[in-house]
């Protein structure tokens, strides 16, 4: 039979007496050492420039309105890069988009036709840019929350660009206003298949990893139909003459 | 991965094995971090929906493992607790995380293999000479990081993943250790 007041005042404390080694131990140290600088780092790529997902668009629209994609990078009107980073972050509520490279990457193929599709790497997500010239299309087909908000940044907020020189034969002054409907399931990888020079509702289509299809909707609409400033309204039925079904596609895909 | 990048690989991989690879037997000890490693990549694809080393909470963690093993077991215990955790997440992946443009999903398996391997060796070798170096092998990833996309090394949150790693990596070491460092001297 044992009782409460003979055990032995070490064992009492034991559970301090072992932990204080180990807070001693310069292991402790360097792990809490490491994962405050992890954190520090984590904190400090938050952007802090763009507030909000309206006036980020703003910025982004005239950018893209006001010149070429070479242009758009080095832009004031978007800083520095991290700023185009925060600029897209705001407008997707993604964190760390890398702008960056996808514009540089879209300058180097923005020579190239309209069904050229990039992809970025992003927090594990990936997002395929649609380039031509100084337009381009984010589309995230990752994680699905994620993407749902960057869906709702470019497609229900109304994302509209002027339209590229690169769309060759295509008329230069056309506003397109894309609206995405896509649903694109965890890891799926993107690629246009199709695509149309002429206004009106063309259908992209994406191949994803695992072999099913996904279908988004791009309209486009004559300039002077579409405003560019203040907020955008949602596109109007009716606006610009849309394309009859089976539209002449670009880069038709498998 | 260009043939350049594969062959140093190679050769450091090599260069490792020879050094301090005496035997290919697996310990039953090493296999418990690819158990941890598919207990938390099971997690995170529950959480995140794909198993990604751009993620702050669950791919410390899984970089710290072949480290761990390495730091705890030496160079032996750190290629196949490393080679086990990476060959887990391929299984639960099934498809490799940070894919970079126009590279194949095994691409970034296999290079991740080997860099888990690296650093899990590394923290082997490091493990009598440093022992608190040891606890760093997980910055081995940041050469990762540039060969899929050097952009990553610009982003604070990529580079944020290692470090956090190497902090996992040197705390889980000590909850793991029976007599702290300090106590025995």
């Amino acid at each position: 039979m044992s009782y409460a007041h003979d055990a032995p005042t070490a064992q009492i404390s034991s559970p301090v007496a072992r932990l204080m080694p180990r807070l001693r131990d310069p292991r402790f140290t360097v792990g809490f050492v490491m994962l405050a600088a992890g954190l520090l780092l984590v904190l400090s790529d938050q952007p802090r420039r763009y507030h909000t997902p309206d006036s980020a668009f703003r910025v982004l629209h005239r950018a893209l309105s006001s010149g070429d994609v070479a242009t758009l990078v080095d832009d004031p009107a978007l800083g520095q890069h991290a700023d185009a980073a925060g600029l897209v972050t705001q407008l997707g509520e993604v964190e760390y988009l890398r702008v960056r490279g996808l514009l540089e990457r879209a300058a180097q193929v923005g020579s190239g036709s309209l069904s050229v599709a990039e992809r970025v790497v992003v927090q594990g997500l990936r997002y395929e840019t649609f380039v031509a010239g100084r337009e381009i299309f984010v589309q995230n087909a990752g994680r699905n929350a994620l993407h749902n908000q960057l869906l709702a940044a470019f497609g229900s907020s109304r994302y509209t660009v002027r339209s590229a020189r690169q769309l060759g034969d295509g008329p230069r002054d056309l506003v397109q206003r894309a609206s995405v409907r896509a649903r694109l399931g965890w890891r799926g990888v993107a690629e246009a298949s199709g695509w149309s020079r002429v206004p009106g509702e063309v259908t992209l289509r994406w191949s994803k990893s695992h072999g099913r299809w996904d279908i988004a909707t791009v309209r486009w609409v004559p300039v002077a139909q579409a405003p560019f400033d203040g907020d955008l309204p949602p596109p109007a039925a009716g606006t610009g003459e849309p394309a009859a079904p089976g539209a002449p596609h670009e880069g038709e895909g498998p | 991965m260009n043939p350049v990048q594969s062959w140093l690989l190679l050769l450091v991989f090599v260069a490792l094995a020879m050094r301090g690879l005496d035997s290919l037997r697996f310990d039953r000890r090493d296999l418990y971090y690819g158990f941890a490693a598919f207990v938390l990549a099971v997690l995170q694809q529950s959480f995140h929906d794909q198993v990604s080393l751009d993620d702050r909470w669950f791919a410390p963690v899984l970089l710290a493992l072949p480290v761990l093993a390495g730091a705890r077991g030496g160079i032996r215990a750190g290629f196949v607790g490393g080679l086990a955790v990476w060959l887990v997440i391929a299984l639960v992946s099934g498809a490799a995380p940070m894919n970079a443009p126009g590279d194949a999903p095994q691409n970034a398996i296999v290079l991740c293999t080997l860099f888990g391997a690296a650093s899990g060796g590394l923290a082997g070798v490091l493990r009598t000479r440093r022992p608190l170096g040891a606890y760093f092998a997980p910055m081995l990833f940041l050469g990762y990081f540039g060969m899929r996309e050097e952009s990553l090394l610009t982003v604070g949150s990529m580079l944020a993943v290692p470090v956090l790693a190497c902090g996992w990596a040197a705390l889980l070491g000590l909850a793991l250790a029976e007599v702290p460092v300090s106590a025995e001297g």
